[in-house]
């Protein structure tokens, strides 16, 4: 039980793909930035920037839950070379449209970040739905905004889902 | 049985996590119903036959189906309000199908 949840852990999150306290100045600049990182990393395809940025302004991700603004912007799979999950934690918030809204709704200020790079594996959902179980608890978020390393960050995010089953409500 | 549409941009990450979601929920109560995710550009296709649509993207069409917001069951935020016009939704599509 254990195996499999640190498994599904540890497919997707590295610690060099956690990103602390970057500015940022807009959403645009923070895909291009990341998409170049991602790529120089061997993660993704040389198309991803223009994929995530298309589908972020198509299809807006931003997501307030109860206790912290987040984004989880991702691109069609055929984008990626390898699955990852990258963690960001803006200096400040980066503002994001809320997902099922337009450019015209209030943004929402995402503090934490979590570029999918998912594919059509069936893991995406028991990961989506361990990371937004995670990020409507605000014990658990405060922890991540106040994470002064991160090994510390990644060390949150895997004793979270390796302690909580797949069936999460 | 009810048919339930669940649309995102891709219909990979979060159409198929909303989608989980209801089912599990669905099935604690025990109501039968079939829960597809589905990408946005194949929504007009599959909704032919759907009775209740979850939406995570905007929309501006009329489907003339009931139209629950899937982003509730993301954040859990207002999902027991989401859920229960769901349930609605299922039992009249069901008792309509009956007749």
């Amino acid at each position: 039980m254990t195996n499999e949840d640190s498994q599904e852990f540890e497919v997707f999150f590295k610690q060099n793909l956690v990103f602390r306290d970057v500015e940022y100045p807009d959403v645009s600049t923070f895909f291009r930035r990341i998409a170049d990182l991602l790529e120089a990393k061997g993660y993704v395809q040389p198309t991803f920037y223009q994929a995530i940025a298309e589908r972020e302004a198509n299809y807006p991700t931003g997501l307030q839950t109860a206790s912290v603004g987040v984004a989880i912007p991702h691109a069609d799979p055929v984008n990626l070379k390898k699955p990852f999950i990258s963690v960001v934690r803006p200096k400040d918030p980066i503002e994001f449209s809320p997902m099922g809204g337009s450019q015209n709704d209030p943004k929402v200020k995402a503090s934490i970040i979590f570029v999918l790079g998912v594919t059509r594996d069936g893991l995406q959902v028991k990961v989506l739905q361990k990371l937004m179980a995670m990020l409507s608890d605000e014990r658990l978020t405060k922890a991540l905004l106040h994470a002064e390393s991160d090994r510390r960050i990644l060390e949150i995010i895997e004793r979270f889902f390796i302690d909580t089953k797949a069936s999460v409500s | 049985m009810a048919k339930i549409i669940v649309a995102c941009g891709s219909g990979v990450a979060t159409s198929q996590t909303v989608a989980s979601k209801i089912n599990k929920l669905l099935s604690e109560k025990k109501i039968k119903s079939a829960v597809e995710a589905v990408d946005i550009k194949s929504l007009d296709k599959f909704i032919k036959d759907a009775d209740v649509y979850v939406s995570i993207v905007r929309t501006k069409k009329d489907y003339h189906i009931p139209v629950i917001n899937g982003i509730a069951f993301l954040t859990g935020m207002g999902q027991d309000k989401e859920f229960e016009k769901l349930v609605d939704a299922i039992k009249k599509a069901d008792a309509h199908k009956v007749r």
